[in-house]
């Protein structure tokens, strides 16, 4: 019995030390590639971004006058030169903020709308329709982001004293940008929205109703928000 | 005796545990390295990983949050001048009240007889012409609102040119008449039936009260009809917001107003446009014989009008 026991106990190290070798090969053939990796990854998606530039993409936001026309209950009204300016640089904050902040960032709008929508839009714009009017909870855009928009038409209305009260305009945006996820689609927006828009007594003109369709497509999309509101509806298809 | 046999179990229960955990290992590494060395897995050219479109929609009219009232009249005055209306001075002989719930995205037409009698004892189409330099919309709508008991905030006036100008520029309504027409009178001669009315026809449409039995009790249901029938008529040509601008520029036009700009106008025109007309009621006053000819509120009306005037919609009349 005794006999038995040297040979034993100097084979079990022996054979301890050749399995040895493989085991610590493909712990290293296996760890470091996955530590270089964490290494190289680590941080947020700002960090990972590509390098291949140096300045921040810009995305610029210029939305052509189309017709301008109107009519009134009154006596003739025109929109003068004043008013159109007025009225586009709303619709352009609006693009800017909605969609354009947002999957540049890929972060929740943050500009001031209520610079642009009155009280009782904004309230509906910002809450149960938030999900469609605002182009939130994308993937964040990578590189270019590329934002056209069709002229856009206005269309006043005089009240019965010869007043310009309100403009129509219909206002078609198409904004689309690669996400940091390589091969697949990018996102990509399409917003067709009739805005009505009224002076609000300091020179601004602002959003007091609103129809809005919007089609998203691209990759990992949440989901899109509806509700209904007292005047408000919301749908998806 | 036992050691020989126990060394060879316990490799295996090593070799059973450490072995998935290695190959799990080898196959994250060489993942890894392939990643590193190759770059990231691309898809098959014109494939895209998850491809998801979206579809959105939203609308806020704008205008009135909660229920309110509005009052139409239609004047019989042949010009914006009495003074070249000597066959009628502008009594209000269509008289609706309507009670618009823009959540309920529902509506109710009260018809009131022109006969009705109102506070005083008038008939409630004359308070109108019965405050010659004072604002005589506001002076009908206090009268109107005292009979049906709801506080009213717009009121639309139109006389029989502007009435017929009005529809003319918006192409006519579309009607299906309830009862045959047959009244010189007011020159309506129709079958029983679908009918488009242009401006003269809904003219006649509206003033006839000899070809019924119960005389302006069906007139004022008709008028109330042909209110809802235009509703129908023009969402039936589905108006974008262009032409929504230029109907309520229409309907100022040829309107008077008080308490409501064109803009309100608007903002309700386009709400209006979203109800379906099944959710817009049109119901006549109950009234029966008063004092002389006027007619005066029935029981039933009581009701009705409380049924009317809590959210201007009635569930259950």
């Amino acid at each position: 019995m005794e006999a038995r026991t040297p040979p034993c106990s100097s084979a079990r190290p022996r054979r301890t030390r050749r399995r040895g070798v493989p085991v610590v090969a493909v712990l290293v053939v296996a760890l470091v590639p996955a530590l270089l990796l964490v290494g190289c990854s680590g941080g947020d998606d700002e960090k990972a971004a590509p390098t291949t530039t140096s300045a921040a993409p810009k995305t610029t936001v210029d939305i052509p006058l189309g017709e301008v026309t109107a009519d009134s209950a009154g006596a003739p009204v025109t929109i003068s030169g004043d008013q159109s300016h007025r009225v586009l640089d709303a619709l352009t904050t609006y693009v800017k903020g909605a969609t354009v902040q947002p999957l540049r960032s890929g972060k929740p709008a943050t500009a001031d709308f209520g610079a642009i929508f009155d009280g009782n839009t904004l309230a509906s714009a910002t809450t149960t329709d938030r999900g469609i009017l605002f182009d939130e909870g994308l993937p964040q855009v990578a590189g270019d982001l590329t934002v056209t928009t069709q002229p856009v038409n206005l269309l006043g209305l005089g009240d019965q004293s010869g007043n310009l009260t309100l403009v129509t305009t219909s206002l078609v945006v198409d904004a689309s940008g690669a996400t940091k996820v390589k091969g697949a689609a990018p996102v990509h927006v399409v917003r067709l929205a009739d805005f009505t828009l009224q002076p609000d007594g300091f020179g601004s003109w602002k959003i007091t109703a609103y129809n809005v369709t919007v089609v998203r497509d691209g990759i990992d999309l949440a989901p899109t928000t509806t509700a209904a509101a007292a005047t408000t509806t919301g749908a998806t298809k | 005796m036992t050691a020989p046999t126990r060394a060879p179990r316990r490799r295996a229960l090593t070799l059973l545990l450490v072995g998935p955990l290695l190959c799990g290992l080898l196959l994250a590494g060489g993942i890894t390295t392939t990643w590193l060395l190759f770059g990231e897995p691309v898809p098959a050219q014109g494939a895209v990983w998850f491809q998801v479109t979206k579809l959105g929609s939203a609308r806020n009219e704008g205008g009135p949050q909660q229920p309110f009232f509005a009052l139409i009249l239609g004047t019989g005055a042949r010009s914006d001048n009495l003074a070249e209306s000597p066959d009628d001075p502008g009594l209000a002989d269509a008289v609706h009240v309507i009670g618009v719930n823009p959540a309920l995205k529902s509506a109710t037409i009260i018809d009131i007889p022109r006969d009705t009698e109102g506070p005083g004892g008038a008939k409630v189409n004359s308070y109108i012409v019965n405050n010659p330099g004072g604002n005589e919309l506001r002076t009908e709508a206090d009268a109107v609102s005292s009979i049906v008991g709801v506080p009213i905030t717009w009121v639309l006036r139109a006389n029989f040119p502007h009435f017929q100008q009005m529809v003319d520029e918006i192409g006519g309504i579309d009607v299906n008449i309830p009862q045959p027409m047959d009244d010189d009178f007011s020159g309506a001669h129709f079958p029983v039936g679908p009918a488009h009315l242009n401006g003269e026809q809904a003219l006649q449409f509206s003033r006839d009260r000899h070809s019924f039995s119960n005389g302006d009790i069906s007139r004022t249901s008709n008028q109330g009809l042909l209110i809802v029938s235009a509703l129908q008529t023009i969402q039936a040509k589905h108006p974008s917001a262009g032409d929504t601008v230029r109907l309520l520029a229409t309907l100022g036009r040829h309107t008077k107003l008080d308490g409501v700009g064109v803009n309100d106008l608007f903002h309700m025109g386009s709400l209006s446009l979203t109800f379906d007309p099944a959710n817009v009621k049109n119901v006549v006053l109950p009234v029966g014989a008063g004092g002389g000819s006027n007619l005066v509120k029935t029981g039933d009306a009581t009701g009705l009008l409380a049924d009317f005037a809590d959210d201007g919609v009635l569930q259950s009349h």
